[in-house]
């Protein structure tokens, strides 16, 4: 069975090796333009096809990837600890990421099919700059792919000899590890292209590599699948502890699923920080990617995450609790649990909160706008990163006690100790708190900045915690052995539940890092010009990574059900077995209750994704930008702009007849109207003149274009006029009649509008008795007051002003007669007017 | 799972009292805070802030930062804002205020600018500071004053303006009020500017201007909660025998006994509109059986709640309404299974056709226009037209009333100005006006469904259908695009399925009595086997 | 008291709800009140799962109605419980089912995105202007940075204030009658989460220039560009970030390892 396997594996490589290698070689050589950008997948469409098989295709990968290294250092442990079990564990792992193999082989191969079929334009350009890495990576799948096997069929024959057996694991997961962070350089290259030049064209291979998201992805990566498989492998556990038949076999399961969940989680509460790291990153790297993946049409996603995130971690400290009734003396702890559920709940409420409300007209506005002042406050990056460092420690808090519960420590300064862990905690959450709060008060770079002191403090609490721990508890007394096998039941459900939902998370988080380029091949330097290029909305997303988990817990079942015939008799043979009705279920039930729950989880993300806001991401329109000179066709788009917006002629010029002559066919008018006259020069003087050819049955009260409030400039007449010519005449507007920088943007005309009314204002001058001592005019002769008639061009506005209220104070030589005041004797309306008079007389 | 039930040891009962005195801590906490934070907000606490120069400075401060871009720099309400504001903020330099506590021109006491500061008035621009703090709103009132020269000649006089002391209401009774109408109506004419029914509109009405010869309106006494002055009883009398300093509202203490005042006070209370309408996102017509009325007068009117829409100045698109003078209209609509009307109820003081006034302004018609997209979007989320008469891609259908030819007429716009009038043939809307002491009552009518499925917006059940208002009051210069304006709200036709409904609740008890079944075969297996 | 456990839990979940539903001010939107009941609800079940007696004590209550007695008299009293309890039940399911299809009763939710990402590029008075990477002019003019705030100001009060208001809390006097609402300055999710180039992008295009992810297409704001000049808007935004205390969004400088 084994072998067969083997060599179909083998078969299928070489052919995916060889497929891989020779269109590259024939695409290299043909030229660009003679290359089909894309073909279409029957049915489905071909970024679908691509897509599934690419995220199925990642998800073993994540396994195959992630398991081997918690294999390795399980049997390490084994071997330290002279325990039988780990390795026996060990090996269980590899069985199942030798079946898994196949599977992403397989899928590995298909995607690339597709890619060279269905994108060959993207596909040729991505190969042509990775070509180098393109013959490094078959090697690296060779090398893994050999230590994989010897691994496998060394274990037995090399059991004497462990640490041989070791290196080859070892060298198995550097292998592993190279070809992630190889194929990392691809993924992350099209997210955050580097090492090209302006054109796309390559200038640097290890820059390439090495782009801005590289690393961050990589160490994410690296997290997210030992976590993954953990995960998975866990999930594994849970569903042969369901089935077993004897108490040994639910103990090794029970202890499977007990190991396999603390590595998933072990990767999965460092994950947040990785993640910070590559969000960090991808902001360096262009802030509107950043904005496209934080706070765009992404943002809701966030929320999926958060709620999936909230269910992971609660699931797992569920696990936990139940795990403590299998050992004696953990009952001490359980006081804690409504303490630790309700902080978790807490943190989960906060983190699940979304910044931009789904609200009715009426909620908004007894919200008083679309964000909750209280709640929408919640929804910011600070309380979030409050949230989930919170709900870390507390997780954290949830496993120590589980570890504690047996134990009980002999060391003489353990009251001292545990204060210092319970210091630690709390001065932890209080740091994270400060920052979390302090973060509203500071602006954004500063705040981002603030995660950084977060992260530390939990890491720095969860390392010194873990030390003083050790110490405390060496030597200690155990109460009594840990039961395995005597779980709770339904903990298993958690363990399902975690697989499950890790599988969904995978899918939506792809969905992501592969959206947030938009339409995008390679973001910034390749367009995606296929009809698939818009971006779907979240429900869509939904529903497509539905399937795609579907398919993938098919094809996980399979293989479990494969690596079912290896090594099951052995087990059984020095086992009790269990009497009847404290058996296990058969497979079948176990089957069916797993398919339960599954479908219940993933219909409820499902249904959740299509009730929220469902947004596409549509393609930009191309901007028809006027580079350089412009043309023909541009001045009269501008021209066209400014008469139905800025030249508000579209207002009076309609087509169904409105204020103004209907200008349907006025280029072929204009050309005929004055015999005698160019029809350029016809629409100037019409446009600037407004009253000199009036059409007959419209008055003249059109404004002259060039004065206020229009105000058009020489270049934006002409253009208006080569529009006009456009409608059903010849355009003889050329691109050198525009004066340069004619439709740049000017600086606004202020008009100061003269408060008062000027002529008002003559009337109030006789009519107040000002008259009497002044002349307003040059030829009048001097009165009893000087002649004002060039006062405005004299005197200043405040000048004249305090004139009329305070006279006393600005007496002209030569004049000694006080003047009254007026103050009191002009409303201020008047008093306004009057100054606007005297203003206007310039002489 | 095997285990046997346990007793309890922790007495669950003291958990669950302890829980409760919790949550009733909890509670009372809340509202102890809430109290405290209510008892700061209502703390009409003494001048805060005393003139000392250090105050003036920071109530300066204070000024050049929140005020002077209406009042203006110097406090003669020219503030780069002002030119669009209507009523125009106050000239502060001449301390003519009018929300006083003291007599008629009288200076204002400090405690009266600090309550317009904190409290805005009602119906302008002006807003309640509630972002300043106590001291800061002193501080300002303190600056406020050093820009009028006239509170220092006060000072230097030592003349301190006196509070008019108001007695305690008499009760409002139907006498009273009848009196109160006979020195309304006949006395003191107060109708000749206020109008017969109080809504502003009478004859004097249209030229009046204030001190600065701003263009002002007589108050419409129906919507006492625009009332700048406040709408309490002792702010009505106080009004009435003290005038309004600077406008044409004059003081009628003299003249008249102390009763026929508080009569007359009644009496414009009673005026008010008592159930001031409901403002609402969702218009829901009310199902009639039968015809649907075409009479405005109609008492079956009466029985229907109006809706509030709220209007906004056209500002969007040159050229553009800061002021418009109609700011909210009330509709009723009612539906039976072939046709839906809408009644249309709006405030206008002067009813415009299309001229000039004395001084030559041009005056436009008044004019109403219901719009709704097209084509209904599919779902809520679905893009709709742009509120403002449609965009070319999703154009809208309007039915549209003017005053000039007093026709009802369908158009269709793409756009403020791609507006395109339907023929007369392909016109179905129907519709009655009339106007009667400054208010306007409009009631247009349409079949649900028409021939013309492109242009005309086909009424459907059960669906948000969205819809808008504009409103054009031709005095006030409203013609084209400078109009009032609503954005999308919904009008909901419901047609009840109750028979879906009950088909699903049955199902609902069916599924919940399975699951009830199962729970139980389980729980009692369960027993059994424990046992 | 037998019943003590779940009658707690359910004591718990009612008072979770009324806090949500009434403690806070102002009241949530149902959807997120839906949400948080989602959660609190699951971390409750959490809670009863993992611990055996804890479950058995909230399950003891129910198996004991739904369990016979052996007592005849408890058993009477039982069955008259069980009756109403799984009686009582379905019917609850039943009318809920029924308001719930109510159509009339519901009102359309508005799901908006607030920030939809901005273009790469735009045409700015037909002037293309890259958004991307895009800085006020006026911030490197440090001396004259006051003036620009007071030129500023009076950009954004003889345009904006109508309805961003004077406290630029998104309450101008048309506030009241826009859907949505004007934005709110003052709120820190607002234009603290903002790159000035952003703003500078939504004024100069206004709702109406909003990409389609910008639902739900109801947005009263006009677009700037054809009466502000360039100018005037970054001095409008230096204003609006200077008088609501704020500071626009930076990002770390870092180089371009292109």
């Amino acid at each position: 069975m084994m072998n067969k396997f083997f060599i179909y594996t083998i078969c299928v490589f070489s052919i995916f090796v060889i497929l891989l290698c020779t269109p590259i070689n024939s695409l290299a050589q043909s030229g660009t333009d003679t290359i089909t950008s894309y073909r279409e997948f029957p049915l489905i469409g071909s970024r679908l096809a691509v897509w599934i098989v690419a995220q199925i295709h990642l998800n073993f990968a994540a396994f195959i990837l992630g398991v081997p290294i918690f294999s390795v250092i399980v049997e390490l442990i084994g071997i330290i600890t002279k325990n039988k079990e780990y390795d026996k564990m060990a090996k269980e792992f590899i069985k199942l990421t030798l079946m898994a193999l196949a599977i992403t082989s397989i899928f590995g191969a298909l995607l690339t099919f597709f890619l060279i079929s269905l994108y060959p334009g993207f596909f040729y350009y991505l190969t042509g700059i990775f070509a180098a890495t393109l013959w490094v990576y078959p090697l690296l799948f060779f090398g893994e792919t050999a230590c994989l096997y010897l691994y496998w069929y060394s274990w037995d024959q090399l059991s004497n000899r462990k640490v041989v057996h070791l290196f080859v694991g070892i060298l198995l997961n550097v292998f592993g590890l190279s070809i992630m962070f190889t194929a990392n350089s691809w993924v992350s290259f099209i997210t955050s292209p580097s090492g090209i030049d302006d054109q796309g064209n390559l200038l640097n291979i290890w820059n390439a590599i090495t782009n801005f998201t590289w690393m961050p992805f990589n160490i994410h990566r690296f997290l997210g699948n030992i976590s993954f498989g953990g995960a998975i492998v866990a999930a594994y556990a849970g569903f042969k502890f369901m089935a077993s038949k004897t108490n040994a076999e639910r103990a090794h399961y029970d202890w499977m699923g007990y190991t396999g969940n603390l590595i998933a989680i072990s990767g999965f509460m460092s994950l947040p920080f990785a993640g910070y790291w590559l969000t960090k990153e991808i902001y360096a790297f262009s802030e509107q990617l950043g904005v496209i993946l934080m706070g765009g049409f992404l943002s809701w996603l966030w929320i999926i995450q958060a709620l999936i995130i909230g269910i992971i971690f609660l699931a797992t400290n569920s696990y936990f609790w139940l795990g403590m009734e299998r050992i004696p003396g953990a009952e001490r702890y359980k006081k804690y649990i409504k303490y630790l559920v309700s902080v978790v709940a807490l943190c989960f409420l906060v983190w699940a909160t979304p910044h931009t409300l789904i609200a009715t007209q009426e909620e908004a506005h007894r919200m008083g706008g679309s964000h909750h002042p209280v709640v929408g406050t919640l929804g910011l990056m600070s309380a979030k990163n409050c949230a989930v460092n919170i709900m870390i420690l507390a997780t954290f808090v949830s496993l120590v006690l589980y570890r504690r519960g047996n134990k009980i420590s002999t060391v003489k300064w353990f009251k001292i100790g545990n204060r210092i862990q319970k210091m630690l905690i709390f001065s932890a959450s209080g740091v994270v708190i400060f920052y979390g709060v302090y973060g509203y008060f500071v602006e954004a770079v500063v705040r981002v900045g603030f995660s950084l002191f977060q992260v530390s403090s939990v890491l720095f609490c969860i390392i010194s915690f873990t030390i003083i721990e050790i110490f405390l508890f060496r030597n200690a007394k155990i109460i009594g052995k840990i039961k395995w096998g005597k779980i709770p039941f339904r903990s298993q459900y958690s363990l399902l539940a975690i697989g499950v939902t890790y599988t969904w998370l995978m899918g939506l988080m792809g969905f992501a890092r592969s959206a947030m380029r938009q339409n995008w091949h390679v973001y910034g330097v390749l367009k995606d010009t296929s009809a698939d290029a818009y971006t779907p909305a979240l429900g869509y997303t939904a529903n497509i990574v539905s399937i795609i988990t579907l398919l993938f817990i098919i094809f996980v079942l399979f293989i479990f059900w494969i690596s079912g015939f290896g090594g099951k008799k052995k087990s059984i043979q020095k086992d009790v077995i269990l009497p009847e009705t404290h058996q296990g279920q058969s497979h079948g039930i176990v089957l069916f209750k797993g398919a339960v729950l599954s479908a219940a989880l993933i219909g409820f993300f499902t249904l959740y994704a299509n009730k929220i806001p469902q947004i596409e991401s549509r393609i930009p329109e191309e901007l028809a930008v006027p580079e350089g000179k412009l043309t023909q066709e541009d001045i009269v788009r501008i021209g066209k702009g400014i008469f139905e917006g800025r030249g508000n002629c579209s207002i009076c010029h309609l087509k169904t007849g409105g204020r103004g002559p209907n200008l349907e066919n006025v280029g072929f008018r204009a050309e005929t109207r004055k015999p005698d006259m160019p029809p350029k020069e016809y629409l100037m003087e019409s446009i600037i003149r407004p009253s000199a050819y009036l059409v007959k049955g419209y008055g003249p009260i059109m404004p002259p274009a060039n004065k206020p409030p229009v105000s058009l400039n020489q270049g934006e007449i002409l253009a208006v006029v080569a529009y006009l010519q456009s409608c059903g005449g010849v355009v003889t507007i050329k691109p050198d009649d525009i004066p340069e920088g004619a439709f740049s943007p000017k600086s606004k005309e202020k008009v100061l509008l003269a408060k008062g009314d000027i002529t008002v204002g003559e009337h109030l001058f006789n009519e107040k008795g000002c008259s009497v001592c002044h002349a307003n005019t040059a030829e009048e002769k001097a009165k009893l007051a000087p002649n004002l008639f060039d006062i405005g061009k004299r005197a200043d506005i405040d000048y004249i002003r305090e004139s009329i209220i305070d006279p006393q104070s600005k007496v002209v030589k030569g004049y000694d007669l006080a003047m009254p005041d007026f103050e009191e004797k002009l409303t201020l309306k008047e008093f306004d007017d009057l100054v606007a008079y005297l203003l206007s007389l310039k002489g | 799972m095997g285990r046997k039930t346990s007793k309890s040891i922790i007495d669950g009962r003291n958990i669950s009292i302890r829980f409760i005195m919790l949550l009733t801590l909890m509670i009372i906490v809340i509202l102890l805070v809430e109290f405290l934070i209510l008892q700061s907000l209502l703390a009409q606490g003494e001048n805060l802030a005393p003139a000392s120069s250090e105050n003036i400075e920071a109530g300066k401060r204070i000024y050049m930062k929140k005020c002077q871009y209406c009042h203006g720099v110097d406090g003669e309400g020219d503030g780069p804002a002002s030119a669009f504001l209507d009523p125009p903020p106050r000239d502060l330099t001449r301390a003519r205020y009018k929300i006083i506590s003291t007599g008629s021109g009288e200076l204002p006491t400090d405690q009266d600018i600090f309550n317009v500061i904190s409290n805005g008035i009602p119906d302008t621009s002006m807003p309640a500071w509630s972002s300043l703090k106590e001291k800061e709103k002193w501080q300002t009132v303190l600056y406020v004053k050093t820009l009028a020269e006239r509170f220092d000649w006060y000072k230097q006089i030592k003349k301190v303006p006196e509070i008019v002391k108001i007695a305690n209401p008499p009760h409002a009774t139907k006498e009273s009020i009848e009196r109160g109408r006979e020195i309304y109506m006949k006395k003191l004419e107060c109708w000749k500017c206020h109008g017969e029914s109080g809504r502003g509109d009478g004859p004097s009405a249209i030229k009046l201007t204030d001190e600065w010869e701003h263009p002002i309106k007589a108050a419409n006494l129906t919507k006492p909660w625009k009332f700048k002055i406040g709408s309490a009883q002792k702010d009505i009398y106080r009004t009435i025998i003290t005038g309004i300093a600077g406008t044409p509202m004059p003081a009628f203490l003299t003249g008249n006994t102390e009763e026929e005042l508080w009569d007359l006070t009644n009496y414009v209370t009673s005026l008010g509109i008592k159930n001031r309408p409901q403002k609402t996102t969702v218009l829901r017509p009310l199902f009639i059986p039968g015809n649907l009325t075409e009479d405005l007068e109609d008492p079956l009117w009466n029985g229907i709640e109006a809706r509030e829409f709220t209007l906004f100045g056209q500002i969007l698109l040159a050229p553009k309404l800061y002021t418009p003078s109609i700011n909210e209209i009330y509709v009723k609509s009612i539906y039976n299974d072939k046709e839906i009307a809408f009644l249309i109820e709006w405030d206008d003081a002067n009813q415009s056709s299309p001229g000039t006034t004395e001084e030559g302004d041009v005056i436009y018609a008044d004019a109403l226009a219901i719009q709704f997209p097209s084509q209904i979007p599919e779902t809520p989320e679905s893009p709709r037209p742009f509120f403002l008469m449609g965009n070319p891609t999703l154009p809208v259908n309007l039915w549209l009333w003017n005053s000039d030819s007093n026709t009802f007429m369908e158009a269709n716009a793409e756009g403020v100005n791609r507006k395109k009038f339907q023929s007369e043939k392909n016109s179905d809307i129907k519709g009655k006006v009339a106007y009667k002491q400054g208010q306007y009552k409009l009631l247009v009518k349409r079949n649900l469904t028409t021939s013309d499925k492109t242009d005309d917006i086909q009424m459907e059940y059960n669906k948000f259908i969205p819809i808008a208002f504009f409103v054009w009051d031709g005095h006030n210069g409203e013609t084209e695009s400078k109009m009032a304006v609503s954005t999308w709200h919904y009008l909901f036709l419901e047609k009840k399925e109750t028979g879906r409904n009950v088909l699903y609740s049955i199902l609902a008890i069916l599924f919940t009595i399975i699951a009830e079944i199962i729970f139980v075969k389980r729980i009692r297996r369960n027993a059994i086997s424990t046992q | 008291m037998k019943t003590d456990k779940l009658s707690q839990i359910f004591l718990l979940v009612v008072a979770a709800f009324l806090v949500l539903k009434y403690v806070i001010h102002p009241r949530i939107p149902s959807s997120l009140l839906y949400f948080y009941m989602m959660i609190v609800i699951f971390a409750v079940f959490i809670y009863i799962i993992s611990d055996t007696k804890l479950l058995q004590d909230f399950l003891n209550p129910i198996k004991s109605i739904i369990i016979k007695n052996e007592d005849p008299l408890i058993e009477e009293r039982n069955k008259e419980a069980r009756m109403l309890i799984f009686g009582l039940l379905p019917l609850a399911v039943a009318v809920f089912t029924y308001i719930n299809l109510s159509v009339g009763t519901k009102q359309p939710a508005e799901l908006r995105s607030i920030h939809p990402e901005p273009p790469l590029q735009i045409l700015f008075r037909e002037k293309p202007l890259r958004i991307l990477g895009l800085k006020n002019p006026l911030r490197a003019d440090k001396k004259n940075l006051n003036k620009y705030i007071e030129e500023g100001a009076v950009v954004y009060f003889e345009n904006c204030f109508f309805c961003h208001g004077d406290n630029l809390d998104g309450n101008g006097h048309f506030a009241e009658a826009l859907n949505p609402r004007p934005a709110d300055f003052t709120d820190p999710g607002s234009i603290s989460q903002l790159q000035e180039s952003y703003l500078f992008w939504r004024i100069s295009k206004g709702g109406q220039g909003l990409p389609a992810e910008g639902t739900p297409w109801n947005s009263a704001m006009p677009s700037w560009e054809n009466v502000l000049t360039e100018e005037d808007i970054w001095k409008v935004i230096i204003y609006i970030y200077e008088s609501t205390g704020m500071e626009p969004r930076r990002w770390e400088e870092k180089p371009l390892n292109r």
